[in-house]
Formats: structure tokens, sequence, C-alpha cells
């Protein structure tokens, strides 16, 4: 079955309102996961799957070791949460310097990270991620100009299990070769991916949805009279 | 960044509940400018499948030939019985439903669209389709007229604006909604550009199919007899709408488009009122449009006191303007400018009787109106400023949020009501906190409330927290990341943020509803409490057939003789 983007994002959304995301925390970590399934990456599944560490348990603050601190402990807290302030944050911190490298350690979803640097590259010049996927490859993605590419790259420095490596710059392409690029991500894709509609496994749509109906008020006949202010009867 | 002009509008308070509640259709409302696109661009419409039986129920299709592509509304139509006709959003039955399809429908779209289109909320939609609607049928006028044309005779005009309209759309969906096209791709990919154009061009569809049907089914009561209905009495049927609390919500929701909406608005003022004098024959059109205003106003019909009362004032007070622009001599018209006539109106006249003066004056100037009615569209993202230090946003609060800031949240009648939806279908609803179950699950649209909290809370705070960037805040504070983000974002859209508290318990919804209407392009307002209402769209407007570069911007304000 399709669904739009609208459809997504806005389950979406009443699902993390409904697991106690304060607004613009739910619209942060709804954008995150609707912007993956509408380019292939299965955000609701990722959400389903993170639906037990998610559920009322919100934690969205991050202490800083120190005032600019560029290393982060996310002792395994989701991106969901975490991931829109960090963006905020660092980008704050690139006002008064060319460039920045950035290390989250213990960090549990790094794929969360995509549509938040896709979404920050209206803002930054350049950007680029790498991490260790499950299969021990390392994940690349870089952005700029409203274009992500995602890949593998393994000619680069070690990196860590569950750490996540960032650049962000205003001013250079800082240059890493991709064995392969997996994806390309453009304003093209994007409308593309629109034309044909999102099709969720049915599954984890009905789940998402469930969540969804924590937030509507349930039924009552006061409300059925009262609520909208109408009249049945529209037989004029 | 957008530009912030200094604007006639702001310095009034325009996005007060009162003033957004007194708007009027203008030549920039959606209607006017989709119907002005059709014939610019030479639209053909035809109608290639209508096969219903002799009591009107079947399928019939319409396709709209434009310049390099053709989009298809398919009307279905159907038996319902009275106790089941409902205009609310949790009706499960219609008279009739409709789809609009990117493209001709194929016989495998149509097997398709009839079994969900029918359905509307319950069915899907493809990408393929932009638009979903309903209408039921309004029962008195529908048989009235079915009767008089199946006899040889015509209804009386008087009788058409008793009602107005045959079918009455009950929802009229797009955007997304239910698996119709995004409005991103929308966009991009059709003729539809603006807002809500796509939904005008079904609506408009919809008034033709409703004049064939009503038609159609004369025709088959007597076919020796039967008449079509005249050109005179026909052009003054609408297409009806019943319209609920859904409109008040998506004003807040999408503050950025609504400031475009206002910003539009106020460009086209601005412009008028720079021209150094006023031009005789202008002024002589505007007293002939403010006279016309003045026989809607005296032909409209509503039960609501609250609205006849409006209506009858302004009615009086435009008076004082036609006379005004009676008493400015020849020799004084290069001295005198529009803004003349909008300053004497914003000093004599009630809101309601301002805006019309001012869209009757926008009126005389397609030429500065109807480029900036194609540029209406604008991104709803909303973004951090996250370098800013938490000192700056507490003086963008003191600036634009006074409204906010002076209002006591801690008096329960100014946090009376909660805005909600219900679990029956989703259906948009207000509460009462203090009376009814449910304010935990409030929707985030009492903005006035969440500034006041985040103002106060960041007044309480050290000196070391208010020189914070708002990044580092937000770090130790999520919590606060949707109301900052959204009074950042807004510092440069002044008309994006209603300055009412929209929570208490005297608010009227109805005035959201009326403001997001007139940018629709709908008229004869008719309340039917202070949550719902009925309006009509394309009263007066020419149909298909007779659609000329003549008649394509003179229905605004239609009145019985509007078509002698």
């Amino acid at each position: 079955m399709s669904f739009s983007y609208y459809e997504v994002y806005t389950t979406s959304l009443r699902a993390f309102s409904s697991m106690g995301f304060p607004y613009g925390a739910d619209e942060d970590a709804a954008y995150i996961i609707a912007w993956l399934e509408l380019n292939k990456f299965n955000g609701l599944n990722s959400l389903v799957d993170s639906i037990e560490v998610l559920d009322n348990k919100y934690d969205g603050k991050i202490k800083l070791n120190s005032h600019n601190d560029t290393s982060i402990d996310l002792n395994y807290a989701s991106l969901l949460m975490k991931g829109p302030g960090l963006i905020d944050f660092y980008q704050s911190e690139l006002d008064d310097k060319k460039d920045l490298h950035i290390t989250l350690n213990n960090c549990a979803d790094p794929e969360y990270l995509l549509p938040l640097l896709f979404r920050s590259s209206k803002k930054i010049f350049y950007c680029n991620a790498l991490w260790l996927d499950t299969n021990s490859l390392i994940q690349f993605c870089e952005v700029k100009n409203n274009i992500m590419k995602i890949g593998i790259a393994s000619n680069q420095e070690p990196i860590n299990k569950e750490q996540v490596r960032i650049y962000i710059s205003n001013e250079h392409k800082f240059q890493k070769k991709f064995d392969s690029v997996t994806c390309t991500i453009t304003s093209k894709t994007i409308q593309d991916n629109l034309a044909n509609g999102i099709s969720p496994d049915e599954n984890n749509w009905k789940i998402i949805s469930k969540l969804a109906a924590r937030t509507f008020v349930p039924e009552s006949e006061e409300s059925r009279i009262k609520g909208a202010g109408g009249s049945d009867d529209a037989n004029d | 960044m957008l530009e912030k002009s200094p604007t006639i509008n702001e310095s009034f308070g325009y996005m007060t509940l009162e003033r957004m509640g007194s708007r009027y259709p203008s030549r920039l409302s959606f209607s006017r400018s989709m119907l002005r696109r059709m014939k610019q661009e030479k639209w053909v419409v035809d109608r290639v499948k209508f096969d219903l039986d002799k009591d009107g129920y079947g399928t019939a299709i319409y396709e709209i030939n434009t310049l390099n592509q053709i989009y298809s509304v398919v009307c279905f139509s159907q038996f319902i019985p009275d106790e089941e006709r409902s205009d609310r959003v949790i009706a499960e039955k219609w008279d009739t439903t409709y789809a609009m399809h990117i493209g001709k429908i194929s016989a495998k779209d149509l097997d398709r669209l009839k079994k969900n289109t029918p359905l509307q909320e319950a069915g899907r939609n493809s990408p393929c389709e932009l638009v979903l609607s309903r209408g039921n049928k309004s029962v008195r006028l529908f048989k009235k007229i079915v009767n008089c044309l199946s006899i040889g005779q015509q209804p009386t005009i008087e009788e058409v604006n008793d009602v107005g309209y045959l079918l009455r759309t009950t929802a009229v969906y797009g955007s997304g909604k239910f698996g119709l096209s995004d409005f991103d791709r929308t966009r991009s990919t059709t003729h539809f550009d603006q807002p809500f154009r796509a939904e005008m061009l079904a609506v408009y569809i919809i008034r033709e199919f409703s004049i064939h049907l009503v038609e159609h089914i004369a025709y088959h009561q007597n076919p020796s007899q039967a008449v079509k209905l005249d050109a005179s009495i026909k052009r003054h049927i609408g297409i009806g709408n019943s319209t609920g609390l859904g409109m008040a919500p998506f004003i807040i929701k999408h503050p950025k488009l609504i400031h475009k909406w206002m910003c539009q608005f106020d460009k086209v003022l601005n412009e008028i009122i720079k021209i150094k004098h006023i031009d005789e024959r202008k002024l002589n059109k505007l007293s002939s449009l403010l006279k016309k205003s003045k026989s809607y106003l005296d032909e409209v019909l509503t039960t609501d006191d609250y609205q006849k009362t409006k209506n009858k004032k302004s009615f009086y007070e435009l008076d004082k303007i036609i006379d005004y622009c009676k008493s400015i001599k020849t020799s004084d018209l290069k001295d005198t400018r529009w803004n003349d006539l909008i300053k004497y109106s914003e000093a004599n006249l009630s809101f309601d009787a301002q805006e019309i003066v001012k869209v009757q004056i926008i009126e005389l100037f397609p030429e500065i109106a109807d480029p900036l009615a194609e540029d209406m569209s604008e991104s709803d993202d909303l973004f951090i400023d996250p370098s800013a230090t938490v000192n700056e946003l507490i003086n963008i609060i003191e600036n634009r949020y006074q409204w906010s800031i002076d209002t006591d949240f801690q008096n329960k009648n100014n946090t009376y009501l909660f805005w909600y939806v219900s679990e029956e279908k989703l259906e948009p609803r207000l509460g009462e906190r203090y009376n009814e179950p449910g304010a935990e699950l409030e929707q985030h649209l009492g903005i006035g409330k969440m500034v006041s909290e985040l103002y106060h809370f960041l007044k309480e705070n050290s000196a070391e927290t208010k020189n914070l960037t708002i990044a580092k805040f937000l770090l130790i504070h999520p919590e606060y990341r949707g109301i900052i983000r959204r009074i950042q974002t807004l510092t440069n859209y002044p008309f994006g943020e209603v300055s009412d508290n929209i929570l208490a318990k005297n608010t009227l919804p109805l005035n959201m509803l009326r403001f997001k209407l007139s940018f629709f392009g709908a008229s004869r307002y008719d309340p039917k409490s202070d949550r719902w209402l009925r309006v009509s769209f394309f009263a007066g407007a020419p149909f298909y057939e007779e659609l000329n570069s003549q008649n394509v911007e003179d229905w605004g304000f239609a009145t019985m003789n509007s078509y002698q």
C-alpha cells in the first residue's frame, strides 16, 4: 500500500508525541524517520526496533565536558533524541572556525545522522560522516549543496565500533574517496520517490499507527456533540 | 531573507482574531487566480464520460487539457438515505464523491478509484491523485430545480439565492492526505504550483457537474418538456462548502505560508498607496464596486445573528465611503491618494467594511495584484538560529509577543479551551479543559501560552544562562526546541502568528475559518455555530462554456442582478 510523505511524517510525529517527545523534538524525530523512509532507508523499521528504548524515556539533554567539546559519549542514547541538538550545537560552533572534527562515541544508531546532515547542508557548506556498519565496513556519507552521497570508504584512519566521526566545514571540501557510492540523494531522487509513494512494511505501519493513535482523544457522546459544534442533520 | 515591509496593516494588529474574522475574498484569492490561469492558458474542459442512470447515479469524468498535461476529475454519484447525510467529518456516505487524477483515467484507474473514492478517508489514493472530495445535495434546492426544469420552467433567482448551491462539499483534501500527491511534488511537476490551486480547479469542475447532474435528472423525469437552466440563473449557483475546526490548526501549523498570503495582500496595498494621485475613471469604478458590495450584503442570507449584525453594519457603513468618494472633486484628484480612502475607512468604518474597501481598491489594479497572486507559496520549514543568544531571544519575545506576555495564563479563562484530534475519524475538535477529559492530549496550538512560559522561564535564569547561545541552552533544555524554533523563524515573518490567545474562553474559532476561507475566495459566510459554517465558492463565476476575458474577473460580490 502506498503512503505519502505527509502521512509518514504526520503518523511518526504523533507516534513520537505519544512516546513523550516534547514539541519540537517530536518534529525533528518525525523528520528523521520520514526522510529515511522516503529515501528507502527503512526509517519506520528502525523506529519500530527502537520503541522500547524511546517510549516514555525521552532524554534529549546533552552534558558537555567542556564548553566546546568535540567528543561526546552518547552512551547508546538514540540520536532521535540527542541528534538535532548536537547538530545545532556544532553548527553554532562552526561560526568562528573553518571546520570541526567531531567524534560521537557509543552511538547506537548512526544512520539517523543522514537526514540531520542533509538538512544542515542548507546552512553548512560541506559535511561528512563515517562509521562501521554491522559487517565492519566503513560507511561514509558526504553532503554538499543538498546532494548527499552514501557508500563504502575503506581507506580511512581506524575507527572504533559504535563510533561516528563527523567533519563539518564552512570553507572547503575535505577529500575522502569512496570505494563505491551506493546511494545518491538529490532533489530529483526525492521527487521521484514522492512520485512513486512510500510503501512501508505493513506490520511496521500498524505498529506506528497504533502509537500515533495514543494522541487521539477517545470517542464520547459529549465530544461528538460539543467538540466540533456541528449538527448531524444536513438535509436542508 | 524575506522582506519585512513597513506596512499599513501591521500597525493595526492585523493578525488579531477579530480582524482575521473580517476578511473578504480579493483578486489574490485562490479561486480567482485559478480561473484567471485557466483563461490565460486556454485550458479546455471536456466531459468525456457521463454514465448516469435516470436518477443521476453513476460515474462522470471531466478532462482538463492544459498546455502539456491532462488532468481528470472523476465524479461518482450514489443514492444515500436522508438519515445518513451529514456534513461532518464523521460522516461515512455522501451523495457524490470526487477524485482529481494526473492524466487520463484508464480503465484500471477507474476501477481502483471506483472502489476507493466513495470511501473517502477510509479509501486509498495514489500519488497520481491530487484531490479527494465529496459533496452532498442541498436537498431543498436540488429537488426544486429538478421539478422546475422537468416541467419546462425555471426556478426564480430568489429561490437560487436562498440557498446558493446544488451541491455542498464537506471536505476537499489535497497535499498528501490519504495517499494523495504531496504538495512538494504537486508544486514541482504539475500546473498547480500555488497553494490550493488544484483543489480550486476540482471545486470548479464539481460546480459544473452539479448543473449537469440536475439537468440530467430533470430530463429523464420528463424528456418531452424538460429544459436546461437559463444562463442568468445558473451563474448565481455556486458550490457550497461546509467547513469546521480543521482550518484553525492549519493556520497555526503553517505560519510562514500564512505570512506569505498576508504579505502579498499587504504588498498590493503598499504599491497602490504609492500612486501619487487618483484616476477619475478608477474612482468611479470603485464607487460602482462598493455599491455592488452593498447589494451583495443586502442579499446574502444567514441565520446567524452575529453575522447578520456584521453584514448590516457594513451595509450602512459603505454609504460613508461611497459619499466620501463622491465628495472628492475632479480638481482635487491630483492631490488625493488611494491611501486617503484607506485611511478614511480605517478611521470611520468597522473592520469588515474596511476590508471591503481594500479588496475593491485592489480590484482596480490587476497589474499589481495578479502577478503577486501567482506567488503565494512558501516552504513550511522552520529553523533554529543556534548562534543567537538567550538574551536576543528574550528581546524578540518582548518585541513581537507582548500580547502573550501580557496574558495572565494563571487565569483559567485564558486556558479554558484545548484543541484536540478525536479518535472518531480524526475529527479536529475543541474541548473545555476544566470540564472535559482529554486535555493531556491537546495539540501544540496554544502558542501564546508556550511563549509566555518560555519567556518567564528565561527571565528567571541567571545572567550566565542568558548569555548562552541558543544551541547550548537547548542542549540543557531540549523541551523548548519547538517554541524557540518557531519564535526565531517568525522574526522575519510578521504576519505568521495569530496575535491572540486561542485557548481563551471567549475565542471565536470562526474568525480563523473566515480568514482562511477569504484567501480561498469563499463568499456567502453563513455560520452555523461558533465552530463551523457554510460558504459558497464560485457564486457568480462564469461556467466553463461561457468563460471569456470579460467575465473572468467580474464575479466578486455577485448579486442577483449581476447577470442582466
